[in-house]
C-alpha cells in the first residue's frame, strides 16, 4: 500500500539531567511526548504498529549534545514552528527542540546520511603544554588501538584516519574539539580516542571524569562536511 | 560531584527526578518528603503515592517531594561521598523537611526504612529526635499493626490519607507560626482520631511473653485509634495526571481506581478487611478521569485497579465506555483482577492486544474443604469450566496460585493441588486434537501462608520452616504430569514476614539489629539474608517462633488491639470458628455478615 506521509527532521538538545537517560528510554520519552502534543504521527503497518520515528545516532548515556536528530513521519502536514512549540511544551528540562525542517523528497534518513560528528571533551585537568604534547603525538604515523572485534577477538585498528579534526583549547580545563568518523560505515567512539591519548601521554584515564558533548552531526557532500540539518 | 557519581551507578535516572508532570514549586511553608522504602521503579508504580503526591501538592503551602530507597550501588556512593538522602524534586536533603512520611506497603521493607533514615542523617529512634529533626510519619496497610516500627516513628496515620491530611497540615502550619515545639505538636495530634503517637502509650508484658497491658500515658491519648475512610469515593480528589517516569518502571500505565474494599471476605486476606466497606466510583466518573490521564501521560495502557475487579457493579458499562474511547487510539485496557467466565473472556479477547496470554486462577487451596475453610468462594467447577471456555477460545496457558500452611491443612489438601492441575490438563485434552495446535502448559505456584492482623486467622500459628519445606517437597515429588510446572517460595522469607506482621513493640529491636547486621531490600530474594535476621533474634533474646508459629488464644491481648478498623474482634472470632467448621460466609452483597463496618455509614452496607 502506498500512503502519503510528511517527513520532518527535528534537531534537539539533550543535556543537564537528561544526560542520564539512555537511548531506549529516550525513544519511549519521545513517543509519549508526541502523543501528549497530539501530533498526527504516522504508524507503521502490520501486526504491531509503532510510530514512524528514527534517530540519526544513539547518544551514549552520560554524554550531552547540542545536536541530536530525529526524523518523524506525519499523516498530515504541519508548520515546522508548530511542531517545535507543541513538543517543547511536552518535554522535561534538559531536552529542547531547536530546529525543525521538512524532509526533502527522496532524502535519506539522518542515520543513513551521517558521516561525521563533532565532540567537545572537557578534560579533568589543566595543562598549558597539552597542545604541544598532542603535536608530538600527531607525528606518529599510526594510532593503533586494540579493539574487540565482532567475533570477540582482539584486533588492532589504526584510528588516525577516522579523526577528521583535533584542536586543543586552553581554559579553566584543557578542552579538546574533535571531529570523528560517525555512522554505519566508519565509526570512532570518542572514549577510545581519549583513552589512546591519555595512555600515550602517561595520564590516568577515568572516562567518567571527562565531560563530553556532541555538538554537530554531518553528512559528506562533494568532499565537504555539511550539517544534516542543512 | 553528584553528576559523576550518577555515571557510576546502574540506572542513574532513578535519582534525578525531572519527570513529566513532576510538580515544581518556588515557595512553600511545609516541606513534606514522601518516602517509598523500595527502589524507584517499584515505588513509581504505586497508585497510592501518585494520589497523595497530587493531593498534598494541590495545597499551595505544601511541597510534597518524593524519596525512594537508593539501590545498593548508589547507597555505597552516597556513603562514600557523604551525600545525605535527598528528595527528587529539589535535590535538598530530607533532614531539612518538616515531615518525612513512609508508606508501609509490605513488612519486608522495614529495614529499608531504617536505612533511609540513616542515609538521611535523621536519628533512627524517635526518642533521639530533636526540634530540628523532621517529624517521621508512617501510613499504608502495614500501619494497621504499627508496633514492630513504633520506636522509629513519631506518628502513624491509620487509614486513607485523603481524610485528615488537610486538617493535620493546617494544624501544623498554625503551630509552627506560633513557634510551638515538636513535643507540643505531637500532643495536639492526639485530637485527630486516626493518628497514633506511640510515645503516649505504655506496654507491659506477662512472664510468658504475651502482652499484659497496653495503655495511654497521656490524658488526651485515645484508647483506640480509629481508621479514617473516604465516605464518598466518587467525589474524592483524584489526580488529573500522573508522573511519567523517564525510565521503564514496573507498571508504565494510566491507573484507574475503580473501588476500595472487597466484598469477598477471604479469611487469609488482610486487604479484604482493612479496606471495608466496599465503596465504588461511578463508571462515568472513571471514564471522564481517564481522558485527562491519557492526554497528560502519553501512556498506551489503562489499568483498572481494585481487589476482585469483577465485583464492580458497573463493570460492563465501564469496559464498554473505555473500549469505545480508546480502541482506535491503540490504547490497551489491562484487567488484572478478573474472575474467569464467559463475560470476562469475551472482554479480554476484545481489549488485549497480545491476546491469548496466560490465564490466572487463584484457588489458593487444593481441595474444596480447605477452600471452604479460607472462604475462597471459587469451586473446582468454576475453575474447570472457566479453563474449558478459555481453551476453546484459543488459550493454552494457565497459572494457578496456591498457598501452603493454611490453618487445618492436611497432606490430602496439598495433594489436591496436583489433582486440580492435572484436571486442567485433562480438560485441554478434551478438545479435539486438530483444534489444539499447541501443547497446554499449567504452572502451579505455591506461596507460604503468613497469618496477618485483622483477619480471622490472626490467632493462627504459621507452619515452621521445616514443615513448609516438607509440604512443598510433598507436592513436588507427587507431581505426575509433564505439562504441569511447579514453583514455590522460600519459606524463610515468609517466616520473617510473619514475625513483622504480628510482632509487638519488642520486635523493633529485632528490626534494628537486623538492619545493623546488614539486612536491607529483604523483599528481594537475592538480597534477603536469613542469617542476619537470625543473628538479630539471638542478639535481642527474642524467639522467632513465639511470633510466627504460636497459636494465640482469643482472650490474649494482641499488639494491634488499640487500632480499630471498624470490623469487630467478635466478628473475627466468629469467622475463625466458622473456618474450623468449614462453613462458608456469604459475600457482602449477598448477605451482610454483620462485621461492624456498617457503622461507617457508607458503601456496600447501604446499597
Amino acid at each position: 500500500m502506498n500512503r502519503i506521509t510528511y517527513g520532518y527532521r527535528l534537531k534537539f538538545k539533550k543535556d543537564g539531567k537528561m544526560r542520564f537517560i539512555g537511548h531506549l528510554d529516550l525513544l519511549t520519552y519521545f513517543q509519549r511526548a508526541v502523543k501528549r502534543a497530539d501530533i498526527p504521527i504516522a504508524f507503521s503497518q502490520g501486526f504491531n504498529p509503532h510510530q514512524l520515528m528514527s534517530f540519526a545516532a544513539p547518544l551514549p548515556l552520560g554524554m550531552a549534545s547540542y545536536a541530536e536528530y530525529v526524523d518523524i513521519k506525519l499523516d498530515e502536514p504541519m508548520e515546522c514552528e508548530e511542531i517545535k512549540n507543541r513538543l517543547n511544551a511536552q518535554v522535561s528540562e534538559g531536552t529542547e527542540i531547536t530546529e525543525v525542517r521538512p524532509i526533502r523528497e527522496r532524502e535519506d534518513t539522518g542515520a543513513a546520511l551521517l558521516a561525521a560528528a563533532d565532540y567537545t571533551a572537557v578534560l579533568d585537568f589543566k595543562d598549558e603544554d597539552f597542545a604541544e604534547k598532542l603535536k608530538t603525538l600527531e607525528k606518529d604515523k599510526e594510532w593503533n588501538i586494540e579493539k574487540l572485534g565482532k567475533k570477540k577477538k582482539l584486533k588492532t585498528v589504526d584510528i588516525k584516519p577516522m579523526i577528521y579534526g583535533l584542536i586543543c583549547e586552553d581554559g579553566e580545563h584543557t578542552t579538546l574539539h574533535v571531529r570523528l568518523a560517525t555512522g554505519s560505515n566508519v565509526n570512532l567512539k570518542i572514549d577510545l580516542l581519549l583513552k589512546y591519548i591519555y595512555e600515550k601521554l602517561g595520564l590516568d584515564f577515568d572516562y567518567l571524569k571527562i565531560k563530553v558533548t556532541r555538538t554537530e552531526m554531518y553528512t559528506e557532500k562533494d568532499g565537504e562536511f555539511v550539517s544534516i540539518m542543512n | 560531584m553528584l553528576d559523576e557519581i550518577l555515571l557510576r551507578v546502574e540506572k542513574p535516572a532513578r535519582y534525578i527526578g525531572n519527570e513529566i508532570n513532576m510538580v515544581k514549586k518556588d515557595k512553600w511553608d511545609i516541606n513534606f518528603a514522601f518516602c517509598f522504602p523500595d527502589v524507584y521503579e517499584v515505588g513509581m508504580s504505586h497508585l497510592g503515592m501518585q494520589i497523595l503526591y497530587y493531593f498534598l501538592n494541590r495545597r499551595e503551602d505544601t511541597y510534597c517531594q518524593r524519596v525512594f530507597a537508593p539501590w545498593v550501588d548508589m547507597e555505597e556512593q552516597m556513603r562514600k561521598h557523604h551525600i545525605p538522602l535527598y528528595a527528587l524534586e529539589t535535590g535538598e536533603p530530607i533532614k531539612n523537611a518538616d515531615f518525612v512520611a513512609f508508606t508501609l506497603q509490605y513488612e519486608m521493607s522495614y529495614t529499608n526504612i531504617l536505612n533511609m533514615l540513616d542515609l538521611a542523617e535523621i536519628p533512627i529512634y524517635a526518642r533521639d529526635r530533636g526540634e530540628d529533626d523532621p517529624i517521621v510519619i508512617g501510613g499504608g496497610p502495614c500501619a494497621y499493626n504499627p508496633e514492630p516500627l513504633a520506636d522509629f516513628f513519631d506518628i502513624f496515620y491509620i487509614g486513607e490519607g485523603e481524610v485528615y491530611y488537610d486538617e493535620f497540615l493546617d494544624m501544623y502550619k498554625e503551630h509552627k507560626k506560633n513557634g510551638g515545639t515538636r513535643a507540643e505538636f505531637l500532643e495536639k495530634v492526639l485530637s485527630i482520631p486516626c493518628m497514633y503517637v506511640p510515645k503516649f502509650y505504655d506496654v507491659s508484658y506477662n512472664e510468658d511473653g504475651t502482652l499484659k497491658s497496653f495503655a495511654p500515658n497521656h490524658p488526651s491519648a485515645p484508647k483506640t485509634i480509629k481508621k479514617a475512610i473516604v465516605k464518598d469515593l466518587d467525589k474524592v480528589f483524584y489526580p488529573e495526571k500522573q508522573i511519567v517516569p523517564l525510565i521503564e518502571v514496573v507498571h508504565d500505565r494510566v491507573t484507574l481506581e475503580v473501588f476500595r474494599g472487597c466484598i469477598r471476605g477471604c479469611r487469609f486476606c488482610q486487604a479484604g478487611y482493612i479496606y471495608r466497606p466496599v465503596r465504588e466510583k461511578q463508571a462515568g466518573t472513571l471514564i471522564e478521569c481517564s481522558k485527562s490521564l491519557v492526554a497528560n501521560s502519553g501512556h498506551e495502557e489503562i489499568s483498572l485497579t481494585s481487589l476482585s475487579t469483577s465485583d464492580y457493579t458497573h463493570f460492563q458499562e465501564l469496559a464498554a465506555g473505555l473500549l469505545d474511547l480508546y480502541t482506535k487510539d491503540k490504547i490497551n485496557i489491562a484487567l488484572p483482577s478478573l474472575r474467569i467466565d464467559a463475560f470476562s473472556l469475551d472482554l479480554m479477547e476484545r481489549v488485549q492486544e497480545v491476546r491469548k496470554s496466560s490465564l490466572t486462577f487463584a484457588p489458593e487451596a487444593g481441595t474444596q474443604r480447605l477452600r471452604n475453610v479460607i472462604n475462597k468462594g471459587l469451586t473446582e467447577e468454576d475453575i474447570l469450566s472457566g479453563a474449558a471456555l478459555a481453551f476453546s477460545g484459543g488459550w493454552n496457558r494457565v497459572k494457578l496460585y496456591f498457598m501452603c500452611g493454611l490453618p487445618t491443612e492436611t497432606d490430602e489438601d496439598l495433594l489436591g493441588v496436583i489433582d486440580l492441575a492435572n484436571k486442567i490438563v485433562d480438560k485441554y485434552h478434551e478438545i479435539p486434537k486438530e483444534e489444539r495446535p499447541r501443547p497446554v502448559s499449567v504452572v502451579a505456584s505455591m506461596s507460604c501462608f503468613v497469618p496477618k492482623p485483622f483477619t480471622p486467622f490472626q490467632w493462627s500459628a504459621q507452619a515452621t520452616v521445616p514443615e513448609f519445606l516438607r509440604k512443598t517437597k510433598l507436592v513436588k515429588t507427587n507431581m505426575s504430569k509433564k505439562q504441569v510446572r511447579y514453583t514455590y517460595h522460600e519459606p524463610e522469607l515468609s517466616s520473617m514476614e510473619a514475625v513483622l506482621a504480628r510482632g509487638d513493640r519488642r520486635v523493633c529491636d529485632v528490626v534494628y539489629r537486623a538492619w545493623k547486621n546488614g539486612a536491607k531490600f529483604d523483599g528481594w530474594t537475592e538480597l534477603f539474608r536469613y542469617d542476619m535476621w537470625m543473628k538479630a533474634f539471638e542478639e535481642t533474646g527474642l524467639d522467632k517462633d513465639f511470633y510466627a508459629c504460636r497459636e494465640r488464644s482469643y482472650d490474649e491481648l494482641l499488639p494491634w488491639d488499640h487500632i480499630s478498623i471498624g470490623v469487630s474482634k467478635n466478628f473475627f472470632i466468629k469467622e475463625m470458628e466458622r473456618a474450623k467448621a468449614e462453613e462458608v460466609t456469604k459475600n457482602c452483597r449477598t448477605e451482610c455478615a454483620m462485621c461492624g463496618a456498617k457503622a461507617f455509614g457508607t458503601g456496600v452496607c447501604y446499597e
